[in-house]
Order: C-alpha cells, then sequence, then structure tokens
C-alpha cells in the first residue's frame, strides 16, 4: 500500500489540492481504515492527544466528499452509515462533526435554508474550507437545476430561498438578484411579479458537465450578502 | 541449511512454469501445495516459525502457496505462544495482520485455487480478528477485496459471502458489500460429478467459477441452508441500508421462496415480515401473485406462505391498512403493534412506511387529478384540515427529488396557494430521462446474459433441460411445519435504528 | 399451527380480523368503495311528494296472494297512502284465510290510524278462521293418508296438492313448500309437472327464495309439455327468471330475460307480474346495464319489447333520452318515478343500486367523444342541486367532484380532473415512454424470475434444502421460542 501515513498535513494537502471527486473519494475511503486503527488506538506508539483533531478533520472531509457524490439519493444514505461509523465520544463532543451532523438531517429534509445557513453561518476549521465552499457551490447547483424542473412559475423570493439568496433583497425585487436568474434563460414577468424557470437539462451519462450551468452558478456566486 | 534451499527450489520450479500449458502447470501446483502440506504436518517449519524475516523472501504475487503456508504456520505459533486466538500481532495493525492484508490483496488467484482450505482459514482469521478489534471495516474491506480476486464474477456462494455481509453489517460499511452483493450467486460449491467436458485442470480459464469453487477445493467451509438464508437477508438488510429497495425485495424474496422439505426456517419468516414492509416502500402497494401476498415467480407454495402469513398477520394487517389510504387508522394500526414492530426490530422500517405512504398517495392523486392547488391538496389527503403548512414543503421537496413527476406553479399572492401541475406531456426533462432508462436497460441487459450464461452452465451439471428448471417448484413437497433457529443472537446486526426513520 | 402471533393490545383483535376479512372480500368485489352520494336522502321514501299512481287501480292490475303484498308495503312505507293502502290490506286479508296476514295488516294500522274502526282485531272471525283452518288440515291429513293407502298415484298427487293449496292459502309457506314437493314423484304426465312447478316457483317468489324460483324456471324450461302449452307458459317463465335474476343483482342477465319475454304475456301471470312491470323492469335494467348503442338495438329497437314499452311510455322516453345524450331530461323522468318504483314490491330494494349505475354509467358514456370537458358543463347535468346551492359545483369539496374522484379511482373514468382549468380530461397515453417503461419492468422482473429460478435449481443439486435440523426433530411444539413481543406471553 503506497498510501501516506495519514496525518494533518497530508489530510490538508490532499483536500486543498482540489482532486476530482472520484480520486478524493477513493483516496479517503483507503485512508478510513487508519483512521479506524487510529480510534481504537491500535496504531501504535504515535498515538497522542492530535488524534481526535485528525479524526475530527478526517470523517468531517470525508462527509463532505459523500454529499458531494449526491448525484444519487443513496449518497445520503452512505454519508449517514458514514456518521455511524465514527467513534461515539468523537462524534459527541466535536463541534465539526457535530455541524456534519445538523447538516446531514438539513440535507434529508431538503431544508435549503437550514443548509446554506450550516455551511456558511457555523464555524468550520480553515482545513476544511475548500470541502465546504465545494459542498455549498455543488448543493446550490443541484438545487438550482431541481428548482428549474419543479416550478413553472416561482417568486423571487422563494427561488432565493432554495438558493440561498438574500431573501430580503429579493422581496424587494433586487435588480441583481433577477438578473442571476434571467442569465439563466429564465424570464422575469415584473407584471405577475414571478420568475418563470427554464428547465435545466443534464444528461445522466457525464452528470459534470453543465458547463453553461457553472458559468451561472459563478454568477450567483456573486451573491449580495 | 537445505531445508531452505529445498524451499526456495521448489518455489522456483513454479516461476519457470508460468508459460507451459495448462496441464503441465496444473501437475506443478499440485506438486508444491502437496510439498507444503507434507512440510506443515512435520515440525520441519518450526524454525522458521519465528521468523519474522523469512516471509521477506516471498512475493506473494508470485510465490502465493509458499507465502501462505509460511503465514500460517507463523500465525499458528504465535497463537499456541499467547495461548490466545488472535493475539497483538495478529490484529489489525499487528505484524502478522498486515502480512496477510498484504497477501490477501495481492496473490495469484490462480495458484491458490489449489490452496482453498488454507486461503479460507486465513479469510476467516483476518475477519474474525478484526471483529475482536472492534474493527470490522478492516476485516470487511480485506475480504471483499480477497474474496473478488480468487473469484471475481463470486457467482458461488461461499462462507465468505456470509462472512463478509456480517462483518459490512457490524462496521456499518454498507456500501462496502456491494461489490460482491451486486454479482448474482448462481451455483453452489459442489463434487464436480460431470463427465469430462472441456478444460477440467482449476488452473485454466474456466467460463464459470462452478469449475474450480468445488466442495473438495476447501475454499468453503460446509455450507448448511441456513448459510445462504442469512447471507441473503443480510444482503437484504444491506440494500435496505441504502434505501435499494427493489435489490432488497429480491434477496428477502430469495429467502422466503427457497426450496425447503418439511419445515419453514425462521429466517424464512424473518425475511418475509421485511419483505412485506419493503414490498410497501418499494411500490407503495401489496405484492400479490395468485391472490397470495408472495412474490411474483410463486416457486413459494400457498402453504408456505400460508405459514408466513399466520406469524407475520400485524404486518399483513399493516399492508392492507396502507393500501386502503386511510393515514389515520394506518397510524392506529401502527400503535397497535408497537411491540411487535420493535421486538422484530422493524420499527425503522415502519417509520419509513409511514413517510412513504404521504408521498405514494400525492403520487396517486396524480392518477385523478391533471392540476389543483396545494390547499385542495390538503384537503383531499388528510380529512383534518391542519397541514396546508406542512404539505407545502413535502411536496415541493417530492418534486425537487424528482419522486413525483409535476410541476408548481406559484402566484404573486402569498396567500393562495401554489397550482400543482401533475405533468403528462412535459418535454424537456424527458431527453435525460430517456437516457436514463436506456442506460438502465443496457444494465439489465448484461445482467440477462450473465444469468443465461449461468443457467447454462446449471443445466450442463444437473444434464437436464430448461423445462427441468421451469417446473422445478412443482415436483416439490412442501410441510409447513416450522422449525426453529432463530438467526438471532447475533450482535451488531441489528441495524433497525439504521434506517433513519427519524430523518425523513 | 398455533403460533399466531398473539396481538399487543387485545381490543384491536376483532378490528384486524374485520380488517383481514374485508381484504379477501375485496378480491372478490374489488370495487367496494361507494362514491359519495349526491342524492342521498333522495333514495327514502320522500313524504312531500306524493307517488303518481291510484292505489285502486293499481292494486286491480293483480290477483292473488301478491295484492295483499304489495297493498302491505305501501301502506308501511307511504305515509300518504298508508291508512288506505292498509285498510285494503285488511279487506285482503279477510277474504282469505290467512290469520297471521290479517292480524299484520291491523296491527300497522293501528301505528298509523288507532282510531279507524278497521284498527282492532275482529276477535271472532280470528278465532273461528283459526278454527277452520285447523280442521281443514286435520282433514286434507287424513285424506291423503287414505289415499296413500290405496296406493293410487293421481290420488295421492292430488292430496298433495290440495293440502299444499291449503297450506299457501293460509299463509304457511313452508309447510306448501314440501307439500308441493312431496307431489313430485306421482306425477305422471308432462302438465302435472309444469303445474307443480309453477306452484312452488309461486311460494318461492312470495317467499323471495330466488334461487329457488331460478332453478324451478329451469326446469319449467326443460319440461316437455305439448306445443301449444309450451308456447304459453314461456312468456310466464322468462319472466319469472327474470324476476330472479334482478333480485340477485344480475342487470344484464335479467335485462336480456325481460327483452326475451313474448308479448302474448298479457295478464296470464297477473299474480306475480304484469306486462307493465316487465316494461319497467326491464326498461330500468336495461339503462343501467347497457350502454348507448345496445340500447337502441336492443331495446327501442326490439319488436317484442315494444309492446311493453307502450304500456310505460315514461321508461321509452327515458331509454330515447339516454341515447340521445340528454341525459338531463332521462335523470328527471327516473327522479319524477322514484317515489312510485320506491314503492313497488320488487323494485324497492334494487332503486339506489339501479339508479346509481344508470348515473354512473351516463357519466361514462356523456365522456367516451370528448377529451376533455368543463366540469360546469357535467356539472349543470349531473348535479343541477349542486349547482344551484351554494357550494361552488366544481370545487373539490363539492359532491360532485367527489363523485367523480371516485369514479377515476374505480377506474370507471379514464380521465384526469384539471382543478386549475375546471376540465375532466381524458387520459393520453405517452406510447413510447410506456412501451420503454413496461420493457424495462419486464426485462426486470424476468432477470429477478430467472435468478430465482436458477438458485432454486442450486439449491436442489447441492442439497441444501430448507430442512429441519438433525436432533431437533420436527419443528412443532418449538414455538415458545418466536420472538415475542413484551406483553404477549
Amino acid at each position: 500500500m503506497e498510501l501516506p501515513l495519514l496525518t494533518m498535513e497530508q489530510l490538508s494537502q490532499l483536500v486543498a489540492s482540489n482532486p476530482p471527486l472520484s480520486q478524493l473519494f477513493e483516496a479517503l475511503s483507503r485512508y478510513e481504515l487508519q483512521a479506524c486503527l487510529i480510534s481504537t488506538g491500535s496504531n501504535g506508539p504515535n498515538a497522542g492527544g492530535d488524534d481526535s483533531t485528525l479524526l475530527s478533520m478526517f470523517y468531517s472531509s470525508f462527509f463532505l466528499v459523500h454529499l458531494l457524490t449526491d448525484q444519487v439519493l443513496d449518497a445520503r444514505s452512505e454519508a449517514r452509515a458514514l456518521t455511524k461509523r465514527i467513534p461515539e465520544t468523537l462524534l459527541q463532543y466535536d463541534p465539526s462533526l457535530q455541524n456534519c451532523l445538523t447538516l446531514l438531517r438539513a440535507v434529508w429534509q431538503t431544508q435549503h435554508a437550514q443548509v446554506y445557513q450550516v455551511l456558511r453561518g457555523l464555524p468550520w476549521p480553515d482545513a476544511l474550507q475548500p470541502l465546504v465552499r465545494r459542498y455549498e457551490s455543488f448543493f446550490q447547483d443541484k438545487t438550482l437545476i431541481a428548482v428549474s424542473r419543479s416550478y413553472e412559475a416561482i417568486r423571487l423570493a422563494t427561488a432565493a430561498i432554495h438558493l440561498g439568496l438574500d431573501e430580503q433583497l429579493a422581496e424587494k425585487e433586487d435588480p441583481n438578484i433577477i438578473s442571476n436568474f434571467t442569465k439563466c434563460g429564465w424570464s422575469w414577468d415584473s407584471e405577475s411579479k414571478l420568475l418563470h424557470p427554464k428547465p435545466i437539462v443534464v444528461s445522466p451519462t457525464e452528470p459534470q458537465s453543465s458547463n453553461g450551468i457553472r458559468k451561472a452558478m459563478a454568477m450567483l456566486g456573486t451573491r449580495a450578502c | 541449511m537445505t531445508l531452505l534451499s529445498d524451499i526456495i527450489s521448489a518455489s522456483a520450479h513454479l516461476h519457470s512454469s508460468n508459460h507451459l500449458p495448462s496441464d503441465e502447470y496444473d501437475c506443478r501446483i499440485r506438486e508444491l501445495v502437496e510439498y507444503w502440506r507434507r512440510l506443515q504436518t512435520t515440525k520441519a517449519l518450526e524454525s522458521f516459525a519465528n521468523d519474522e524475516s523469512f516471509l521477506d523472501r516471498f512475493d506473494p504475487a508470485i510465490d502465493s502457496i509458499p507465502f501462505l503456508f509460511v503465514l500460517r504456520v507463523q500465525i499458528q505459533k504465535v497463537q499456541e505462544l499467547n495461548a490466545d486466538l488472535f493475539p497483538a500481532d495478529i490484529r489489525p495493525s499487528g505484524k502478522l495482520w498486515t502480512r496477510a492484508a498484504q497477501f490477501l490483496a495481492s496473490f495469484d488467484g490462480v495458484q491458490v485455487r489449489y490452496a482453498g482450505r488454507e486461503w479460507r482459514l486465513l479469510v476467516e482469521l483476518v475477519g474474525q480478528a478484526s471483529q475482536a478489534a472492534s474493527t470490522p471495516l478492516l476485516g470487511a474491506t480485506l475480504v471483499k477485496n480477497a474474496m473478488l480476486r480468487l473469484d471475481p464474477s463470486c457467482a458461488v456462494f461461499t462462507s465468505s459471502h456470509l462472512l463478509l455481509v456480517r462483518l459490512c453489517l457490524q462496521a456499518k460499511a454498507y456500501s462496502c458489500a456491494l461489490p460482491v452483493l451486486n454479482k448474482q450467486i448462481c451455483h453452489f460449491p459442489i463434487s464436480l460429478g460431470r463427465p469430462s467436458s472441456e478444460p477440467s485442470v482449476l488452473c485454466a480459464d474456466h467460463g464459470s467459477s462452478v469449475s474450480f469453487m468445488t466442495e473438495a477445493s476447501g475454499v468453503s467451509s460446509k455450507i448448511s441452508y441456513r448459510d445462504y438464508l442469512q447471507y441473503f437477508l443480510y444482503g437484504g438488510m444491506v440494500y435496505m441500508a441504502l434505501k435499494e429497495w427493489r435489490k432488497a425485495l429480491h434477496f428477502l424474496g430469495i429467502v422466503i421462496s427457497m426450496p425447503s422439505t418439511s419445515s419453514v426456517s425462521l429466517i424464512m419468516v424473518e425475511a418475509y415480515k421485511k419483505w412485506v414492509l419493503v414490498g410497501l416502500l418499494e411500490k407503495g402497494k401489496l405484492i400479490y401473485f395468485r391472490e397470495q401476498l408472495c412474490p411474483p415467480p410463486s416457486i413459494t407454495t400457498p402453504h408456505v406462505v400460508k405459514v408466513y402469513q399466520s406469524l407475520a398477520r400485524p404486518y399483513i394487517i399493516l399492508a392492507h391498512t396502507f393500501e386502503r389510504g386511510d393515514l389515520k387508522k394506518l397510524n392506529a394500526e401502527i400503535d397497535a403493534a408497537m411491540g411487535v414492530w420493535s421486538a422484530d426490530k422493524n420499527l425503522g422500517l415502519v417509520a419509513q412506511v409511514v413517510a412513504v405512504f404521504f408521498s405514494q398517495t400525492v403520487i396517486k392523486l396524480g392518477k385523478t387529478f391533471a392540476a389543483l392547488t396545494m390547499a385542495d391538496l390538503s384537503k383531499q389527503v388528510f380529512p383534518s384540515p391542519v397541514c396546508a403548512e406542512v404539505t407545502g414543503p413535502a411536496v415541493s421537496s417530492l418534486i425537487m427529488s424528482r419522486a413525483l413527476n409535476a410541476t408548481l406553479v406559484q402566484t404573486k399572492d402569498h396567500a393562495e396557494s401554489s397550482m400543482l401541475r401533475f405533468s403528462s406531456i412535459h418535454s424537456l426533462p424527458r431527453l435525460s430521462h430517456e437516457l436514463d432508462l436506456q442506460s438502465q436497460l443496457k444494465q439489465e441487459m448484461k445482467l440477462m446474459e450473465t444469468l443465461l450464461i449461468n443457467l447454462g452452465e446449471t443445466n450442463d451439471n444437473l444434464g437436464l433441460s430448461d423445462e427441468y428448471v421451469d417446473s422445478l417448484h412443482k415436483g416439490q413437497i412442501w410441510s409447513g411445519s416450522s422449525e426453529v433457529n432463530p438467526t438471532g443472537g447475533e450482535t451488531g446486526l441489528e441495524m433497525d435504528e439504521d434506517l433513519m426513520g427519524d430523518m425523513s | 399451527m398455533d403460533t399466531t402471533l398473539p396481538d399487543a393490545s387485545g381490543p384491536s383483535q376483532t378490528d384486524m380480523d374485520t380488517a383481514a376479512l374485508e381484504a379477501s372480500a375485496a378480491i372478490t368485489t374489488p370495487r367496494e368503495r361507494v362514491p359519495v352520494k349526491v342524492e342521498d336522502d333522495a333514495d327514502k321514501v320522500n313524504e312531500a311528494e306524493p307517488p303518481k299512481f291510484d292505489l285502486d287501480t293499481y292494486i286491480a292490475n293483480y290477483t292473488g296472494r301478491t295484492r295483499y303484498d304489495r297493498l302491505y308495503l305501501i301502506g308501511t312505507c307511504s305515509p300518504l297512502l298508508s291508512t288506505d293502502a292498509l285498510k285494503a290490506a285488511i279487506t285482503e286479508a279477510k277474504t282469505s284465510k290467512d290469520v297471521s296476514r290479517y292480524e299484520r295488516a291491523v296491527r300497522a294500522l293501528a301505528d298509523v290510524a288507532p282510531n279507524d274502526p278497521d284498527a282492532s282485531l275482529d276477535a271472532a272471525w280470528v278465532q273461528e278462521t283459526n278454527r277452520y283452518v285447523q280442521t281443514q288440515t286435520e282433514r286434507l291429513e287424513h285424506e291423503l293418508r287414505g289415499y296413500k293407502n290405496n296406493l293410487i298415484k293421481e290420488s295421492i298427487r292430488m292430496g298433495h296438492e290440495d293440502l299444499g293449496n291449503h297450506h299457501y292459502e293460509t299463509g304457511d309457506l313452508a309447510a306448501a313448500s314440501k307439500a308441493y314437493s312431496r307431489m313430485r314423484d306421482y306425477c305422471t304426465t308432462p302438465n302435472h309437472i309444469t303445474s307443480m312447478l309453477f306452484k312452488m316457483v309461486n311460494v318461492a317468489t312470495e317467499r323471495g327464495d330466488w334461487m329457488s324460483v331460478q332453478s324451478n324456471a329451469h326446469r319449467l324450461r326443460n319440461s316437455q309439455s305439448k306445443p301449444e302449452d309450451a308456447a304459453k307458459n314461456l312468456s310466464k317463465i322468462s319472466a319469472v327468471s327474470a324476476l330472479s335474476q334482478m333480485h340477485q343483482g344480475s342487470y344484464l342477465e335479467a335485462t336480456n330475460s325481460f327483452l326475451s319475454v313474448p308479448p302474448d304475456l298479457g295478464d296470464t301471470y297477473n299474480e306475480v307480474i304484469t306486462p307493465n312491470d316487465v316494461a319497467v323492469y326491464g326498461g330500468l335494467c336495461a339503462l343501467a346495464s347497457m350502454n348507448r348503442d345496445e340500447l337502441q338495438k336492443n331495446v327501442l329497437d326490439s319488436q317484442t319489447f315494444r309492446n311493453f314499452l307502450e304500456l310505460e311510455p315514461h321508461i321509452r322516453r327515458a331509454i330515447a333520452f339516454f341515447c340521445n345524450f340528454k341525459f338531463r331530461q332521462c335523470f328527471d323522468i327516473l327522479e319524477a318515478y322514484r317515489p312510485d318504483y320506491l314503492l313497488d314490491i320488487h323494485l324497492q330494494r334494487h332503486i339506489p343500486q339501479l339508479y346509481k349505475r344508470i348515473r354512473t354509467k351516463s357519466i361514462e358514456q356523456y365522456m367516451i367523444p370528448f377529451s376533455r370537458v368543463t366540469l360546469d358543463s357535467m356539472a349543470k347535468i349531473f348535479a343541477p342541486t349542486v349547482v344551484g346551492g351554494e357550494a361552488r359545483p366544481t370545487d373539490i369539496s363539492s359532491p360532485f367532484v367527489q363523485e367523480l374522484v371516485g369514479l377515476i379511482q374505480d377506474g370507471v373514468l379514464n380521465a384526469r380532473i384539471d382543478l386549475e382549468k375546471g376540465l375532466l380530461v381524458s387520459n393520453q397515453i405517452d406510447l413510447r415512454a410506456e412501451v420503454q417503461r413496461t420493457t424495462l419492468e419486464s426485462l426486470r422482473e424476468f432477470n429477478e424470475e430467472a435468478h430465482l429460478r436458477i438458485l432454486h435449481a442450486a439449491v436442489l443439486q447441492a442439497g441444501l434444502e430448507v430442512k429441519p435440523e438433525k436432533g431437533e426433530g420436527p419443528g412443532l411444539g418449538k414455538a415458545g421460542r418466536f420472538p415475542r413481543g413484551p406483553g404477549r406471553d
């Protein structure tokens, strides 16, 4: 096994290098075996006080990566299964992992506002930030696609909540917010004060090929908040 | 030391025979295995038992046989010395564990066919040691990879199959079992009684693994019907945890329809209970065949079904209530039999049944209505007009998750309820939908091919025609007496609370 | 197998039993869901609305014991006619030898008109009649014994017949039926047989034993009478079998039987059914069970049935309206006559069901030519009272919309309701998607089944069937080790 030893530096580096998702998932899956050993204390002499920080970082990252692979519904089940594999005491007292649990609950119940709140409002360690940001934009993408298919007409404020944009500004029909949507081909009816989404089609064989959407989301990223 | 040089040369002998015709290669491996088995019975290997570096002389990928035997001797030695089945060296990250892991990840699949028994003992040891160290995940990963390495088709059931699902359930590493679970089991290790057909040597390229995963090979310990029943039940539970209801249903269907001579196993009854619930989750309705609540290809005779139905009555009543579509009654039935669900460890599934009830009701509404407002929907679904605030978000997330094929039209006014349109011909998602279907079709076609190959194999082995397979169930003699052999007592396999009833 | 899981809580046991019972019943009658009834209370006899017929003229159409039965039914169901009808029933009973009928009618009259002179029992008559009946029974039984000793077949047959007639007239129907059936062994000519069978049919009709009516009618059909008799009997036979089919709820079969009644029935069978009844019963059953084309071809254009319909022109009109898509007019006629029909001894029980079917069928027929219809236009035809009322007729909670919901869910209507546009839209199948979906599904099912069968074969080959463990013996009696829930031991 040529896998380098699981250490904080190694992990931060891996996460920060922003590799393709499948590679990241694969690497973390393999690291889980090491994490498993560390947590049972059978990792030999180098067990120390850093272990819980390392494990927290590892499991939080792996958890977010699980959510990121959410092409299908199942990923949530697997993410949940992962939370069941995390050592009980660590899970209970570690703030990042607690955040993960809150996030899981919000994602599970499709409470969009709550998801953004957890991702943006709760404290995440710096090392995790790249993954948190990556998931946030992933979640936004996914939601934008879902909203575009689910609504034939939607109030600006509702759309803003789904996409984590400023609801107050949306209520005031902020032109920036409106233009975020019109750039995706949606139309804005100022008379009825409704957005008419244009369904976004993603081919299932190449789920990541939604380049146009990414660009649109990048614009959404410069949201007013 | 003559023994050492003897060993080295015996293995080297094999290195040079890679290119030989298969029957000669076969001979050489047999000789080599014989040689090692003989050595093992003598005390000759004692001297290497404590020599850690000795294993460095062998590359497990090339010298799989010597590596395996030496490793075994060393393990036995450590066990003897410590008077403990799982001393530290054998437990995860122990010295010998690391060796075993190295071996299981890289052994030569063909060579090991000749030392199936020794391979299996090692796999079992690794599994048990990981359990003993409460790191079943480590064992599960190794066992899974080793199994796929030995028999990539995994079509022959072995005792390792059961070990693997058990480890995965304990580790709650459900997806870890999938590479094996997703392979269709079509055979059991048998003594090959068939008259010399095609290549018969173990090392040859076999169309089907049934040719080398034989009873005599020792790759599996002696199998009883309970082993495979448990495997399919546990496999079903893995799929349940991942919410792959259809596959779960298939696995449970296997358990409840297996041939039986004069008794029904409790494992089957347990599977039947889960099968009823999962059926509701997957199909939103009961699965009948010839007016019996049982899986469609009713190989299960009515008699056995009767036994199930008498032992699983609360489940059947629950299912009927579900189908009649009255939420209040459903909740009442669930409350009434709370003790049953929790005793059977099915609370999680039952909780999900309630959640699915709502979505099923809304989906069914689409067969009656082309469009209606959310307020209308609440009125139609709930007799008491309470839930307008609840239904709104619930329906919208059903649509956004694509569980419900419909669209929402909001109005300017907050107070006015949104319109729900059950799309009939909504052209846009269609393309992606078709692509999706097509890839699923392709997948099923591939599966079908595999199954047909295996069917051919079965027929060859039995020397029987397709008609025989079709008429198999007719010749069965069934009897409904029950027999008691609960799966129970195994710790860590109760994954009920894992079913997300609390969150969904 | 006594290992049935005891239920966790006692009280729900019965619920569960009924649930299971209903569930099994649901298999045989899958459409048990009754849609919301629009004209719910109209099915009861409406006090305000008087029947259209004249009692005396009406009852004059009938002969025999059915006169009393009909009068009594009207007397007990119609507040408007009760006194007249019951007094007539009392008169009717008093001309007979049936004491219990007399007593029943007097009791009923006493309920509605306690001061009427007829409302108190004529004790002398009762006593005298009872005595007469008693001696007559003894006499006839004595005679019959004598005939039996003499072994003369014909006398024995007549003895049984006399006894049967006597029991029939005095209201002991079970005894009458028994006596008539004993005639069988002593019948020597086909005429004897038909006469006996007709007597049995009459008794069974009065008893409401429709199975027996049916089987005796069947025997009558197969009896070998002389051609001229056979023709005469045929009209009666088909009329009475139609009646029994209607009573058993087989409305389509009943329709066909009514349609086949030869017009020469005339008033030959007035002790059971009149030509007017044939027209009404047949017409209603036809409306409830046939589509528009069939009604036109088999009913309106029928040469024979036309004769009956002429007697009840409003039935003819109702059917004609139905055939011409004028459902509202059809309903108006039927509604107008509902009070009459609810006072008919044979129709009363079937009117709700017949009317419901006619209504359902008309909604179904109405929808056929359209791919979409506005709910408003439908409501005007099918639910005018709802339209006139306060409720919005096309609101989801309107009874009419709920009725449509029921019809769709029962699979009667192949359409969906669009409450946004107020339409009923007939379903169009997206063939392409449907084909893809079913292909995938059948492929999956095939694979699953194939896998199951392969596994089966493999299990048998390896000798791994589920079997009792060695040493464990057969499993019975070990039920105690089943996992049990709390409180269930």
